[in-house]
């Protein structure tokens, strides 16, 4: 058995046909994610592809997810084949016609305001990446797909190396899938930062069958990264599953998402769909002895349900009350059932690791814990959203470089619970291992 | 055709043995249809004629969900997008779908803050106050609703039509302040806009996307 011959024919298919369908036509995407979709997003939207459907054009309009510049919500996004992607910002439904114009080649990209180019250089009178600080600071490798992709589309998913990493796993036995993640060094990023080879390893000791239940229930006021890699790249997030599963051996994924989390459910739903009828979920996965599938379950408020065993008594249907440790969940979870929890990010940056090697997610980030972490910022900055920053980059340049605090703001934290504990500016994201969120407000 | 191992077990891995997980579809899989909220914000649908669902339309509501403890969270959602609430009809009804004690039921019910015992508004006003919306002026929000509404937080117009209420964080804290009107989110209000909009519908304009309306 070659090693990724399934993925590789999948995704031949996947380019034939994303050729077949688009031929190299422009495409606009409406950065659609929560936030875009509580500014207008939906009406902006409907405006381009009544726009679109006026004029008879070879426009393809989808939303996308938000691709964590929540300040500029709505976003819109051009994407033209060999020419770099242009974003703008703070879009309104009224500029919908001159957004259609500009993609039929009519006008140039500088004819609506607040545009930015996904390049180096400037191109077209649009700033390039360099002159974008809140992106320039980042390191995207979680956040690379999203906003710049229809979310549920698995063509495309594939046509970009999603399920690869899952096809290159599938190719190895499960405990080198769980021997190259050891030697990654990820850890958990729940909050608790606990080692993920070794909460696989402990489920593995137990005899099956078992699940693993991933923990999209993110409670925490503040924090929305899960959604927004639920609602930007949802593929990812299944494939990070699917290799999960396949580490621990497990039969079952339960997805917990938050009930407040309408849209990343609704996209992950649809993208689970997709990936089920091309034979990614279910028996015989790739074309490998593996079995999985997925259920996603829906929670009803309580900061408390974030809590991992408060979670499997949910999913049980009991009272949501955390259980008394030990036994620990990976002896005994959902029903008893040896079980592994796993946040979202935490799977999402599964695949890269099985991808691009162990060593190469190892010189990532910091020397104790490698790799990057997903930053939500609001409060009283000019820049609010959801940064990627390599673990050990300086608070400080989160702060100033990336959200820009205003200048008079005091920098006075002001949210400090038990998990965003961090003392000042200079501290660093090292430092901060318990940090999931930062909220920094002027006082 | 002799059938082959795979056929009769499943996928077997190299070494022949059937690998834990392979081969058996767990049949657990429960179905919940997606959230019918916009049905209540559509215009025209009268909120009543979305909450006339009788003892037996639920009952074939339930019987899509299996007879087991672990529907209970899912069978109370799908209640609650129904009936907007969880009467005591309902407990009733989903304790005997999935063999538990009312008493069993009840106690789930009230262990979750988003599901209601009690009938509200016909339609429902919640203003985030969550640190990020606090910072970015919810108490204006609260403030200019509650002038406009004659009600406080937490209370519902005398009438009926609009109920009034805050709700924890709604993890939208990049377009603060935010407001959730009958399940849709809106964000960076100001003040005067949403309590005109509440009252008299009168078209939503942002702070930050001037002209962006619904």
């Amino acid at each position: 058995m070659s090693a990724t011959f399934p993925g590789r024919r999948l995704r031949a298919r996947a380019a034939r046909r994303r050729l077949a369908g688009r031929d190299g036509a422009a495409r606009l995407l409406v950065g659609a994610g929560g936030c875009g979709e509580a500014v207008g997003a939906a009406v902006i939207l409907a405006a381009l592809r009544r726009e679109v459907e006026r004029r008879g054009e070879r426009v393809a309009v989808a939303p996308a997810g938000c691709g964590g510049m929540c300040h500029d919500a709505a976003q819109v996004t051009l994407q033209r084949p060999g020419r770099p992607d242009v974003t703008w910002g703070r879009v309104s439904a009224d500029q919908a016609r001159t957004l259609v114009a500009i993609a039929a080649g009519e006008l140039a990209p500088a004819a609506v305001p607040n545009g930015f180019a996904w390049s180096a250089e400037p191109v077209d009178g649009l700033d390039g990446l360099s002159r974008v600080p809140f992106l320039a600071g980042q390191r995207r490798l979680l956040l690379d797909r999203v906003g710049r992709v229809d979310p549920v589309d698995l063509d495309e998913a594939l046509d970009h190396g999603v399920y690869s990493g899952l096809a290159a796993a599938l190719a190895r036995p499960p405990e080198a899938v769980v021997e190259e993640v050891r030697r990654s060094g990820l850890a958990g990023r729940g909050g608790a930062y606990f080692p993920v080879a070794t909460k696989w390893e402990a489920c593995r000791r137990f005899r099956g069958p078992r699940s693993l239940v991933v923990n999209a229930e993110e409670g925490e006021p503040g924090v929305f990264k899960d959604r927004h890699l639920l609602e930007g790249d949802p593929h990812r997030v299944i494939e990070g599953a699917l290799i999960a599963a396949y580490a621990v051996g497990a039969e079952r994924i339960v997805v917990y998402v938050n009930g407040q989390a309408r849209l990343a459910r609704g996209r992950l739903e649809a993208a689970l769909a997709r990936a089920r009828r091309r034979g990614l979920l279910g028996t015989g996965i790739l074309g490998a002895p593996f079995a999985c599938d997925v259920e996603v379950r829906e929670g009803a408020g309580g900061y408390v349900l974030g809590e991992e065993s408060v979670i499997l008594e949910s999913v049980e249907g009991n009272r949501p009350m955390p259980r008394v440790r030990p036994p620990y969940p990976v002896e005994e979870g959902l029903w008893g059932q040896p079980t592994a929890i796993n946040n979202v990010e935490t799977l999402a940056n599964v695949p890269l690791i099985i991808e691009r090697g162990a060593d190469w997610f190892a010189a990532l980030g910091s020397a104790r814990f490698p790799g990057t972490k997903l930053v939500c910022i609001s409060g009283d900055v000019a820049r609010p959203g959801v940064v990627e920053v390599e673990i050990g980059l300086a608070l400080g340049r989160v702060l100033d470089d990336l959200a820009w605090c205003r200048p008079n703001s005091s920098r006075r934290p002001l949210s400090r619970g038990s998990r965003t504990c961090y003392s000042d500016p200079a501290t660093s994201l090292r430092s901060t291992r318990r940090v999931r969120c930062w909220r920094w407000c002027g006082g | 055709m002799r059938p082959r191992a795979k056929d009769v077990y499943g996928p077997i891995d190299r070494s022949g043995r059937v690998r834990a997980g392979v081969g058996r579809l767990p049949r657990w899989r429960i179905a919940v249809p997606p959230p019918s909220d916009t049905k209540r914000t559509e215009p025209g649908a009268s909120p009543d004629e979305f909450r006339s669902l009788d003892e037996g339309g639920f009952d074939r509501l339930l019987s899509a969900l299996p007879r087991e403890r672990s529907a209970l969270l899912p069978a109370l959602l799908l209640t609650q997008r129904r009936l907007g609430t969880v009467p005591d009809w309902a407990v009733e009804r989903i304790a005997a779908h999935l063999r538990l004690t009312v008493n069993d039921v009840e106690g789930v019910v009230t262990g979750y803050p988003d599901l209601r015992r009690n009938p509200t508004g016909a339609r429902v006003v919640r203003v985030c106050t969550g640190l990020g919306c606090w910072t970015a002026g919810a108490d204006r929000l609260t403030a200019a609703l509650t002038a406009a509404l004659g009600i406080r937080l937490g209370q519902t117009t005398p009438d009926g039509a609009i109920a009034l209420e805050e709700t924890p964080c709604c993890f939208l804290c990049g377009v603060a302040p935010v407001v959730d009107v009958d399940g849709v989110r809106h964000g960076r209000v100001n003040a005067d806009a949403i309590a005109a909009f509440v009252t008299a519908g009168a078209p939503l304009s942002r702070a930050g996307a001037e002209g962006c309306s619904e």
